[in-house]
């Protein structure tokens, strides 16, 4: 299905307006129990902003958006819609829409009828909720669709409902959680899309839950990496590719996946280098003290297949993706993901010789995952 | 003060009415269960201090009037019996329904009539079967009995088991044909044993309902045969009314019940609700 | 190959050929014995009168006999009228009933099970049992529920033996029987509601009334409609509680259509006109159930 521009001009869905949006959310802690899932959580979205939460399975990431929602008690901290206070608010009472994964769209109603749902729920005028439903649904591109039943509808069709319900209501915030999961390949790119150019034009806070980091990467004005109920980091998605404050985060962010080696810092001054767990030998960018256990990074588009490097392996398998090729090294130190020049042929078992580039390399300390900064002085 | 939220005022609410639903359903068996236990004098001034005494479970048990064992050994051969027979037949019948593609006026002939039969009382074919019985020699035996509980129970057999049926992913019948089973291994060593909780629901739904049935019971046997359910009613319907064995009766009767709740139950539920939303 | 094991193999490979077959079989074998033929003799019967001289069966055609004995029952209407009256009320208090009670035990978070299981008691508990118990209950002069009237006052009730409240009573006994039978079937629809449907009309802005009206109650549509439609059928098979109970007494204001068709065969020993009641009673209840179906059917189309 091609990407067709579902968001189509219409004056009265533009911006929210002057509603203050910010999403405060202090000190936040969720336990089912004694069991604790969620610590400390520290997050402000600015009104206006599309911040993603991204994180594997379990890291707590739905059920913050859940308590955001109102859906899940607070165990500790505040939550706050605009500067009010939401903790003992019912759903109904935050002004919120939420996109929830499975769609969860009126199964007895009609397309129409479920995007009237919200507003008849308010007694609003016959005439008005005419209105406001067409202009959805045109904006949605479900014009023909308003008298079916969502049984009767496919998968895009049904997320673009569960949209038009969300907008109709023009909410201070909008929640989404994994509203993409269930779709295939091709049409979570082309709503991908769509959602972002949705959120340019209202203008409306969201918050929107993915397990995807693609998604996050590409939708977010701020990214929240999330892992076993904390944040990891918080920052734009370049920063956070270009930076990661942890192994996780460097790990989780950008695909393939990072090389990550396992290093011990030798030598001292201008001979210090990291020696591999392989025995391999890779250059230190600045100072970090010598026996360090360090866990060094490398993008794979920060490797270099060059003769002469200072890492050897053997070819493994080589993927060619089309606009980019992916050479697959087993080293030492394990398989190794090298960035390489779209022609290049190689067979497997041949023996290359890999040149890491300084000026990418991520050191993180071995025992905390937390980013080492070299050239500052550690204890 | 302490102020209730909404919701907790909904909870208390719902609390209380459980309560009293719970009080509902176990209070008569609480009540009768004390009675039977009384002394025919306390039972009929209806005292809550009372001396309790054994004699109305043993004058039913063991007296010489009581044809209570008995009943309990002729309950117990026709419901094991037409058990087994109905789970056998119905299983069968059941898995041919739903793997072999059967002509759709087969399956919904066979499926329809199962239901309709389900629906009608049963008295109306009591008649037919007394005659037939009659005719056959076979009135008042437990053979009768056991014949016509089996075509009592095979409706809920063959749908329980249907639906336990359609629960299995077709893939497994499909990777045991390729490896080269027949259709009867295929059945015997892969499907049944992945059904065997929809055998023992059904299998204890047919025992319970066998032993409870009473319309039939009454009709094609005498006292030598008669069932469990047939001398409780003879205790209701004497003369002089036994009130004292007639609860520990009640109480007696409705043990298996309650044995095979403690051990059924979460098969029975499955098969209790299954067999009505199809 | 040994012959032996030819013979086995061969017989084996029968018993596989003809599975679809033989696995059948059995169950249309039973049906067709002991209810497709019983079902046909009860057609002969209904228009016929059958004697029994010297052990004998001594059938006559008849069919106008049977005819005006149907006429000539007084009981039947009254009998019809009870039947219908303890169906519809019955079955009303018990779909509204078990509706309240799936509703708030599917709320609790604790003890669902619990109550789940004692929810099954009533069901298995023999009927004839629930009747001599609740007898036993109605008893005028020591039942609990002549004692609990005394607590507030009221002079004691003759439940089972005054016309107007025997059917009462009958029903009352019904209700406990089947409440938990509708309870099971609508727990276990409200347990499958889809549980991010109902949270996004809470999103939406639904209140606790409107959640209930327009989301809960739609969808839980088809499993009251199968509970309503099979609770009302059965109800018509009612039998082993009214017999204990009051036996159809005192005089018919309590006796249901099972117990008549019993009192016709058995007690008066007229078969033939027993089979003709019997004709009509499988008629009426097939015709309701083609209803049900029909109606059903069509409401799943909307």
């Amino acid at each position: 299905m091609a990407a067709r521009g579902h968001t189509r001009g219409s004056p009265a869905l533009g911006p929210v307006g002057e509603r203050v949006a910010s999403v405060s959310i202090r000190h936040v802690d969720k336990a089912y129990g004694s069991t604790v899932v969620i610590k400390g959580i520290e997050l402000e979205v600015a009104d206006g902003e599309f911040v993603v939460l991204v994180g594997a399975s379990g890291c707590g990431k739905s059920t913050l958006l859940r308590m955001i929602a109102g859906l899940e008690p607070i165990s500790a901290g505040e939550i706050a819609i605009g500067g009010q206070r939401v903790n003992e608010l019912e759903p109904r009472e935050r002004d919120i829409a939420m996109v929830f994964q499975s769609y969860a769209l009126y199964p007895h109603l009609n397309v129409r009828s479920n995007l009237a749902f919200s507003l008849e729920l308010r007694n609003t005028p016959a005439a008005e909720i005419e209105a406001k439903c067409r202009q959805t649904a045109g904006v949605l591109d479900l014009a023909q669709l308003l008298e079916r039943f969502p049984r009767q509808l496919s998968g895009g069709q049904r997320q673009r409902v569960a949209m038009g319900r969300a907008i109709v209501r023009q909410p201070r915030v909008f929640l989404f959680d994994e509203p993409l999961s269930n779709l295939d390949a091709k049409l979570r790119i082309a709503m991908r899309t769509e959602i972002r150019a949705l959120h340019q034009r209202l203008s409306a806070t969201s918050i929107y839950v993915t397990h995807d980091q693609v998604e996050a990467m590409t939708m977010a004005d701020r990214m929240v990496v999330m892992n076993d109920g904390r944040i990891e980091q918080i920052g734009a998605p370049l920063d956070v590719y270009d930076r990661p404050h942890t192994l996780y985060v460097a790990r989780f962010i950008g695909a393939p996946s990072i090389n990550v080696l396992e290093c011990k810092v030798e030598g001292e001054g201008a001979h210090a280098s990291l020696r591999t767990r392989g025995g391999q030998r890779v250059a230190l960018p600045g100072f970090v003290e010598p026996g360090h256990a360090v866990s060094a990074a490398l993008r794979p588009e920060h490797l270099a297949i060059a003769a002469g490097g200072s890492l050897h392996g053997t070819v493994s398998v080589v993927e060619h993706l089309g606009h980019e090729t992916y050479v697959y090294v087993d080293t030492a130190d394990g398989r190794l993901c090298v960035l390489a020049e779209r022609n290049l042929r190689l067979p497997p078992g041949a023996p290359v010789s890999l040149a890491p580039a300084v000026q990418g390399l991520h050191l993180f300390d071995a025992a905390s995952g937390q980013r080492i900064e070299a050239g500052e002085a550690r204890r | 003060m302490i102020k209730l939220s909404a919701a907790s005022r909904a909870a208390f609410l719902g609390w209380l009415m459980l309560g009293a639903a719970m009080v509902v359903v176990v209070g008569p068996f609480i009540w009768i269960a004390v009675a039977s236990f009384k002394h025919p004098i306390a039972i009929l001034s209806g005292t809550w201090s009372f001396t309790p005494t054994l004699d109305n479970y043993t004058d039913v048990l063991l007296s010489k009037r009581s044809d209570f064992l008995a009943g309990v050994r002729n309950s117990l051969i026709v419901a094991t019996v037409s058990t087994a027979i109905a789970l056998v037949v119905g299983t069968l019948a059941a898995y041919s329904l739903h793997r072999f593609a059967w002509a759709r006026w087969v399956t919904l002939g066979f499926l329809g009539w199962t239901l309709a039969f389900h629906m009608i009382p049963v008295l109306t074919l009591v008649g037919p079967w007394y005659l037939a019985f009659k005719q056959l020699g076979l009135y008042d035996t437990r053979l009768a009995l056991i014949l016509t509980h089996v075509s009592v129970n095979l409706p809920m057999a063959v749908w329980l088991m249907m639906s336990f049926f359609r629960d299995i992913p077709p893939e497994i019948e499909q990777a045991a044909l390729v490896d080269g089973c027949h259709p009867l291994s295929a059945f015997w060593y892969v499907v049944l044993p992945l059904v065997v909780p929809g055998l023992i629901a059904a299998g204890v739904l047919a025992f319970v309902f066998s032993w409870n049935e009473f319309s039939i019971a009454l009709n094609l046997v005498s006292q030598t045969n008669a069932t469990v359910p047939v001398v409780v009613a003879k205790f209701a319907q004497d003369y002089e009314i036994q009130h004292g064995q007639m609860a520990a009766a009640s109480i007696l009767a409705t043990i298996p019940a309650l044995v095979l709740m403690v051990f059924g139950q979460r098969f029975i539920v499955q098969g209790l609700t299954m067999g009505s939303v199809k | 190959m040994t012959r032996p094991g030819a013979h086995r193999r061969g017989f084996v490979e029968a018993l596989n050929r003809t599975f679809r077959h033989w696995s059948l079989l059995p169950a249309v074998l039973v049906f067709a014995l002991l209810t497709a033929y019983p079902i046909v003799n009860l057609l002969r019967m209904a228009v016929s009168t059958v004697e029994f001289k010297d052990g004998s069966e001594i059938w006559s055609f008849t069919p106008q006999r049977n005819w005006s004995q149907l006429l000539a029952d007084t009981a039947l209407a009254p009998v019809v009228v009870n039947t219908l009256v303890f169906v519809v009320v019955a079955v009303a208090i018990e779909m509204v009933a078990g509706l309240a009670l799936a509703l708030l035990i599917g709320g609790l978070t604790r003890g669902k099970a619990l109550l789940r299981t004692l929810m099954i008691i009533p069901i298995l508990v023999p009927p004839v049992a629930i009747g001599s118990m609740f007898k036993l209950m109605f008893n005028h002069d020591f039942g609990v529920f002549n004692q609990l009237l005394g607590y507030v006052g009221i002079a004691p009730v003759s439940w089972l033996g005054s016309t107007s409240l025997a059917l009462l009573s009958v029903i009352i006994v019904d209700v406990w029987h089947w409440v938990p039978f509708v309870f099971l079937i609508l727990f276990a629809a409200v347990e499958g509601l889809p549980k991010e449907v109902l949270e996004a009309a809470r999103v939406d802005g639904a209140t606790r009334g409107q959640l209930l009206r327009r989301v809960t109650l739609p969808l839980l549509m088809p499993a009251l409609t199968v509970a309503l439609v099979f609770r009302a059928i059965l109800a018509f098979k009612t039998f082993d509680e009214v017999y204990l109970l009051t036996g159809g007494g005192p005089g018919t204001s309590s006796e249901l259509l099972s117990l008549h068709l019993y009192k016709v065969f058995f007690e008066q020993n007229q078969l033939g006109y027993g089979a003709l009641l019997s004709v009509f009673t499988i008629t009426g209840v097939l015709s309701l159930l083609t209803f049900a179906r029909w109606l059903t059917r069509r409401w799943a189309l909307r």
